[in-house]
């Protein structure tokens, strides 16, 4: 069948939502189907936040099935529309009022607020069927909407090529992240430096906060422990991720987290915290990882257990990757589909 | 600004009064007077009939009158005369008309209110308000009809779930508040149990089970959403005053861009209609000289 996906594109800018529409078009394709990707440009701001969401509304999708994948491409107006939303537009939502977003609790700002919420209602009540990427991005409709959606996983990016390595867990503890505020990377820093054990870490990524990070570094005297590589390519992530002892993983209310599914990919255990949303969803406290309140100290204590119990960490490695090993965007495909050929 | 005439027999007016004030808004709204025509210097640019009777008022047929009429009826034989007079559309309220629809005949919801000024806040939204404000968290209320009426809507707009008098439910249902209502009711207003509304048999039990409801979040935004979509299909005066509005010439013809705006269900006075006004007037066709 013809289908399309339709995504918002920020210009300049590229990510995790960006890869996984490319995935699920190469799936499509590889089942079969005719897919295309559809983008239109966007801009958060809320002065301008409404006008992509009207041009949604208008432009004609000539296809038989349409999946938009985040805000504002579910304002795309077809008769079988089934999103499959990575996020709806969270500054309004969740961080309504956070210093970070422009949606406050004063007037002009609160009925945009409502009339942004109304919107989605009415957008996403139009669906034929509703799926989200994680279950906290369904609870969020849910609670939030009051519109049902199910949680349809997918496989992380290099699923196919991060195997466990031979002879049990590996000996550093990583923190593979964008080095961004809500991903929180200073809380690894600040675990690593509360651990007894003297094992080397490793934080890699980059992102605005890559200074400050290895400013952090220096102040808690983790110049020759912690290596700060930047970005990594592939080849040398898969290499990292095989030979951790221990992946800590501990963004603010996520709302999928791929990390985590890479790490358990590996057989490696994730140290993670209380908060961190959807990573939670495969974080199991004592099953597949160890789950903290956040403190430095709770997560250098998690981090010693595992170096100090290598069988304890390659049990739940082995759990955790349990969980994920049959995640595949077949499933996804055959799902989005809805049997259809 | 166009001139909207109501006319009507003695003591039919304040059938179409809350009707036309909503059809002539933005207009000049007169009383029809068949002695005195033009009327106040001008032709009116449209009718409101409240009844048929007044029709012969009007002229011999629609012709005469030279303006477009919408005009009330009440029964089959009324719906025939306003038709043969040539009245523009008719509108009822009477529930017997309402399968029978084969023309230009407008619904109009018996129980009606105009939803355009009661947005619905998100029960989310209202616990940061509370928060805001020193409110009580959860706020459960039970709201009668003897509060006065701005009370009436601040409390069900700001309440995690209410116990609802009779009266009020339709207020509540248009702003999105989980309700508790009585059996009798809600077979009055034809809603579902644990689908629009929670349907409790006394107070003692209404009182816990919005309590109940106050606490699930999930549940009460279903039930708020559905609540309103219900006021919306069955109570709001909105989609058949614009659709008189139109008939009448009192407002445009909808562009591709107000109809996809409508069926968002965006306010005519919203930023958003404002904004794609401003985006469209730059291309507005000027006619060729």
């Amino acid at each position: 069948m013809d289908v399309l996906v339709c995504a918002t594109q920020v210009p300049f800018m590229s990510g995790g939502l960006e890869l996984m529409v490319d995935n699920l078009v190469d799936a499509l394709r590889g089942s079969g189907h005719r897919a295309e990707v559809v983008s239109l440009p966007t801009a958060w701001d809320r002065e301008r936040l409404y006008d992509a969401a009207m041009a949604w509304r208008l432009i004609p999708l000539d296809a038989e099935l349409v999946i938009p994948v985040n805000f504002p491409a579910y304002f795309a107006r077809h008769p079988d529309k089934v999103p499959w939303l990575a996020h709806q537009h969270r500054a309004a939502y969740d961080a309504l009022g956070q210093p970070w977003s422009d949606f406050h609790l004063d007037g002009p700002s609160l009925d945009d607020h409502r009339q942004l919420l109304d919107w989605d209602i009415r957008a996403l009540a139009e669906s034929t069927r509703r799926y989200a990427i994680s279950e906290v991005v369904a609870r969020r409709m849910r609670r939030w909407c009051g519109l049902d959606a199910t949680a349809l996983y997918q496989p992380p990016p290099l699923a196919d090529r991060i195997t466990p390595r031979a002879g049990g867990v590996g000996d550093h503890i990583l923190c593979p992240t964008r080095l961004e505020g809500n991903k929180r990377p200073g809380l690894f820093l600040d675990g690593v430096a509360a651990m007894r054990q003297r094992v080397p870490a490793v934080l890699a990524g980059r992102g605005s906060l890559a200074d400050d990070l290895a400013a952090q570094v220096d102040r808690l005297g983790l110049g020759g422990r912690v290596a700060l590589p930047g970005f990594v390519p592939d080849d040398d992530l898969v290499d990292l991720l095989r030979g951790a002892t221990a992946v800590v993983y501990a963004p603010f209310d996520e709302d999928y987290g791929f990390v985590t599914l890479q790490a358990f990919l590996a057989g490696v255990p994730v140290v993670t915290t209380a908060d961190a949303g959807g990573v939670l969803e495969w974080v199991e406290h004592e099953v597949t990882g160890l789950v903290t309140d956040g403190s430095p100290e709770a997560m250098g204590a998690a981090l010693d257990r595992l170096v100090d119990d290598p069988d304890l960490a390659a049990r739940l490695g082995r759990a955790g990757r349990a969980r994920v090993v049959d995640l595949s965007w077949d499933h996804v495909v055959r799902t989005l589909v809805g049997g259809r050929s | 600004m166009a001139v909207l005439a109501v006319a009507a027999t003695p003591g039919a007016a304040g059938s179409v009064a809350e009707l036309t004030g909503l059809v002539g808004r933005g207009h000049r709204i007169v009383a029809w007077h068949h002695h005195v025509r033009p009327v106040r210097g001008r032709r009116p640019d449209a009718v409101v009939a409240a009844d048929v009777a007044v029709l012969a008022d009007l002229g011999d047929s629609s012709a005469d009158l030279g303006a477009p009429v919408a005009c009330r009826v009440t029964s089959g034989e009324d719906l025939s005369l306003a038709r043969s007079w040539g009245v523009t559309v008719s509108f009822t309220s009477e529930p017997s008309l309402r399968p029978s629809f084969t023309g230009p005949v407008v619904w109009i919801p018996p129980d009606g209110i105009d939803l355009t000024p009661l947005p619905v806040l998100p029960l989310l939204t209202r616990a940061r308000l509370r928060l805001a404000h020193g409110l009580p968290e959860p706020l459960v209320l039970a709201v009668d009809a003897t509060a006065p009426p701005a009370d009436r809507s601040t409390s069900l707009a700001l309440a995690s779930a209410a116990v609802v008098d009779g009266p009020l439910v339709p207020l509540a249902l248009a702003l999105g508040t989980p309700s508790v209502i009585t059996p009798e009711v809600a077979d009055r207003f034809g809603l579902e149990a644990d689908w629009e509304v929670v349907v409790a048999d006394d107070t003692r039990s209404a009182d816990r089970l919005a309590a109940a409801l106050a606490r699930d979040d999930e549940r009460a935004a279903a039930l708020a959403r559905r609540a309103r979509r219900f006021a919306e299909e069955h109570l709001d005066l909105g989609p058949a005053v614009t659709d008189l509005r139109r008939r009448l010439g009192l407002e445009e013809p909808p562009s591709l861009i107000d109809l996809r705006l409508d069926e968002l269900a965006t306010p005519a006075s919203s930023r958003l209609r404002n904004r794609a006004d401003r985006a469209l007037s730059l291309f507005t066709l000027e006619p060729m000289p």
